[in-house]
């Protein structure tokens, strides 16, 4: 039986919210109602109720959606299915199951603990399974595991169908091919209730991994240095960071703003085989920013993880640099935090290429312009290497992710506490991607976003970003201008023929 | 005019609704704000070059006093007998969103209108296309053809539109090997403000309950193998008539309950693609765009209404868009394809049109609101 939690209930106002605190943007448009299933029986009895009342149902598994999918929903119903967790399988022949209220860290406790095994997921300890894993889902382990998406082999998804009857559909390959295609990709809140994800087989979890944290003082800084550091990075991971043996190596590089006084470069490492015995790869890597002036070390902290003490970590020296090795587990238990929920904003970009250097003197004079007394501390560019197996052929064909080209990714990111600093925060963001993306490179159609092409490869839709509806080919950044996006608005039409799941960025039939 | 017995004005003025809708036959045969039969002070013609003219009229004459800009308009309502006036924008998406909007317009003293705002539907409402004013004048429901759906807005006291305060969102049906959805095509509202609706996809009559700022159903009728245009009540308000796209039903109607009750007459008739239905405000006949052009026109007879063909007049406006009867119900007009706006005389007594007069040319014409 499902759990109703209506306004004058006291937890309504607790569950009523998402992590950005942006959402809604007026206190009325909070859903009407939340109901918390904690069974599929539970969420096809209780989206029966609502499609039979008429109300709009949203769908919230985590509740990280950046934007307001799920929680502006005026007179409507929440549909959460955070009490559907767990992480399992039931016997040796059958499929692991992870359910959609399953927050990520459990996902890769259980998984770990039970069968030693993982899903290349993210570093966000309480997103959950259901949003996550249908809009791609990406991790540390993905460029050498691919995207949590690929690894799905069935779907229990809840449809609603022409007459409004709620069914409960299990999906896969053979059965309903097209929906299970579209559900491992587009995001959430297209085309149905995502009730349990199935994988036939996963990935074997590391023993260790080895972590180099670097870090960079905005004072040592010149635009020049600053475009050494990205090109460096950017360079690596267009060329050589290709190469499968690679695959195993993974880095994030926050350049945070100026105000910040330093930012920083963390990559986790291990071989293909999962172990840590043949460090030559990171050592190569390493050596290449020598000459950028960055600081090296144990004590360097973490761009990934909240936690500044080494805990279990052991010193390991490369030559002159001094690295962490640590049990994968504690590693990913490390990086796996969520950060306060807060007032925020974020954008995306595939990358296919390298940095140029107009790029990178945009980066710097947005990460070091000030606007007023506003506090932009909380301002960066998480700028994650991608590829590897990520981008094997074929992956674009079974999937909903057509990019498979792209070797950064970069997610823009802006916190803030106060309603008044809004403006300021996104006229900020909003006036540095725009100039980021409206190069001369850049096809004047497409001026102000990454559409994809040579240079870029478009948006992610797990990073869904409003502005880009003022663009009428906004579908086309997140799935690309070949077939996929009218694929999806056959699926649909075809599963979702009332159109029942909608928000500002669902497909549109 | 003929008040029934056990019907009071009040009641009457309220059973009609007062909204003057445009293509709508439930309340083209309004009393005036006064409660007394006036004759057309204002027209407003809504046209698909994104535009609504405005006319007043004097002495039976036309006079153009303001073009105002609407995107693409397809249907009007009237607030508080002429105070303000709602388009709807039969549009897809808007500012980036998909979903329709409704403009409101102040009318001034002498019918000119100024925009007061224009308010977004709910997310998925996209291409509404039909709207009417609650009996106390503070919401307007709106009939979203292309989401499905039902929604609810507040109207404040200077007629300015709130936000979308509540909705119903529909499902369609299965039909054969496929399925039908719901395309939301009318909505009017019963004496008590209860709101009665037609759907063009699935052929659904429903009642709507307004209540806490919200809609909920009260009760459908199915009519799976015809979908449903246009609705007209019978000034007794126990008669309800639905123009299917095979013709023209009759159902009881319980004000009481708020039921739609069983189909007791089924005229058929080739129905217009943009059917129109009009009673007249005696309740002695009613009017439906003919699609060859002209006014079909039918007595209603006895007291289960039933319908007698009374034959196609009116040819000379040629091929109707949309029909609306004067709120005195001494003179009907049709907008044509062609955009002619023409009047024809009626006589109260016979139903039978008269004369017919060239009163207004709008290109693209879509329909017409009078006040």
């Amino acid at each position: 039986m499902s759990i109703t939690v209506l306004p004058q209930d006291p937890r309504y106002n607790t569950m009523k919210k998402g992590h950005n605190l942006r959402w809604p943007a007026a206190e009325d448009e909070f859903a009407g109602r939340i109901v918390l299933a904690e069974n599929a029986q539970d969420a096809a009895e209780a989206l029966q109720m609502i499609v039979s009342e008429g109300m709009r149902p949203t769908v919230r598994s985590g509740g990280h959606c950046y934007e307001d999918f799920a929680v502006n929903n005026p007179r409507g119903a929440m549909l959460d299915m955070s009490l559907m967790t767990g992480a399992h399988r039931e016997h040796e022949s059958s499929p692991y199951r992870i359910g959609p209220g399953t927050q990520l860290w459990n996902a890769y406790q259980e998984l770990y603990r039970r069968y030693g095994v993982t899903i290349p997921a993210g570093t966000c300890a309480t997103v959950c399974a259901g949003g996550h894993i249908c809009g791609g889902g990406y991790g540390l382990l993905s460029r050498m595991y691919g995207l949590s998406t690929d690894w799905v082999t069935e779907i229990d998804i809840l449809t609603v169908d022409a007459k409004g009857k709620v069914t409960l559909r299990t999906i896969n390959k053979r059965q309903d091919a097209d929906l299970f295609r579209a559900c491992k990709g587009t995001g959430g809140g297209n085309f149905g209730v995502i009730t349990s994800y199935g994988f036939e087989r996963l990935p074997k979890a590391p023993l260790e991994v080895i972590e180099a944290n670097m870090q960079f003082r905005w004072a040592d800084m010149a635009e020049e240095r600053f475009a050494q550091v990205l090109m460096t990075y950017g360079e690596y991971f267009a060329t050589r960071g290709q190469d499968p043996e690679t695959w195993g190596l993974y880095g994030v590089l926050s350049p945070r703003h100026a105000s910040g006084e330093r930012f920083g470069m963390s990559i986790q490492f291990c071989n293909t085989d999962g172990t840590c015995n043949d460090l030559t790869l990171l050592r190569e890597f390493l050596v290449r920013f020598g000459d950028c002036g960055g600081e090296i070390g144990p004590h360097v902290p973490s761009v990934i993880a909240e936690e500044a003490h080494p805990g279990k970590a052991k010193e390991v020296c490369l030559g002159s640099m001094t690295v962490n090795r640590r049990d994968w587990l504690d590693a990913t238990q490390r990086n796996s935090g969520s950060g306060a929920a807060s007032r925020a904003k974020y954008k995306s970009a595939h990358m296919k290429r390298n940095f140029t250097r107009e790029e990178c003197g945009v980066m710097y004079r947005h990460m070091t312009r000030k606007i007023g007394d506003v506090n932009l501390r909380s301002s960066v560019v998480e700028i994650d290497s991608h590829g590897g197996a990520i981008n094997r052929a074929g992956l674009a064909d079974e999937t909903a992710v057509f990019q498979r080209s792209t070797v950064l990714k970069l997610q823009y990111q802006t916190y803030w506490t106060s309603p008044a600093d809004d403006e300021a925060h996104l006229s900020w963001i909003r006036d540095f991607y725009t100039e980021m993306y409206s190069g001369n490179h850049v096809p004047e159609k497409y001026r102000g976003t990454p559409f994809h092409g040579e240079f870029y490869e478009g948006c992610y839709i797990n990073y869904p970003d409003a502005d880009m509806l003022q663009h009428d080919f906004w579908p086309q950044l997140y799935y690309g201008d070949g077939g996929l996006y009218p694929f999806l608005q056959g699926v649909k039409r075809k599963y979702d023929p009332n159109n029942i799941f909608h928000h500002a960025m669902s497909v549109r039939a | 005019m003929r008040v029934t017995k056990g019907w009071n004005r009040r009641q009457f003025v309220q059973l009609m609704g007062y909204s003057g809708l445009s293509s709508a036959g439930l309340c083209s045969s309004l009393l005036g704000p006064s409660g007394a039969p006036s004759a057309i002070r204002f027209a407003y013609v809504a046209s698909e070059r994104d535009e609504i003219h405005a006319y007043a009229v004097r002495g039976g004459e036309w006079q153009l006093v303001l073009t105002v800009a609407s995107e693409k308009p397809v249907a009007l309502a009237v607030w508080r007998g002429g105070k303000a006036l709602y388009a709807v924008n039969e549009v897809g998406v808007h500012r980036g969103l998909p979903t329709g909007t409704i403009e409101a317009f102040s009318i001034g003293a002498d019918g000119k209108l100024k925009k007061l705002n224009r308010r977004e539907l709910a997310l998925s409402a996209t291409m509404p296309r039909h709207a009417a004013v609650s009996p106390d004048g503070k919401s307007l429901v709106v009939a979203v053809r292309r989401g499905g759906a039902y929604n609810l807005l507040p109207i404040a006291e200077d007629g300015s539109l709130g936000r979308v305060s509540g909705l119903v969102k529909e499902t369609g049906m299965l039909r054969g090997e496929g399925g039908i959805v719901a395309q939301p095509r009318m909505v009017a509202f019963d004496a008590v403000g209860r709101v009665l609706t037609a759907d063009g996809g699935t052929g659904r009559l429903s009642v709507l309950r307004m209540g806490d700022g919200g809609l909920n159903v009260q009760a459908r009728t199915e009519s799976p193998n015809a979908a449903a245009m246009q609705l007209a009540m019978h000034p007794k308000g126990e008669l309800l008539y639905a123009m299917h796209e095979d013709g023209i039903a009759c159902y009881g109607y319980d004000a009481g309950d708020g039921r739609i009750g069983d189909k007791q007459q089924h005229v058929k008739f080739a129905c217009a693609k943009d059917g129109s239905l009009a009673m007249h405000r005696s309740g002695n006949f009613i009017y439906a765009n003919h699609p060859d052009g002209g006014v079909a026109l039918w007595a209603v007879n006895g007291a289960a209404g039933k319908l007698n063909t009374m034959g196609v007049q009116g040819e000379a406006m040629g091929e109707l868009r949309a029909i609306e009867l004067a709120p005195n119900g001494a003179s009907l007009i049709g907008v044509g394809h062609d955009g002619r706006v023409m009047e024809a005389a009626l006589d109260a007594k016979t139903g039978q049109l008269g004369t017919c007069a060239l009163r207004a040319k709008v290109g693209s014409a879509k329909c017409v609101a009078l006040v």
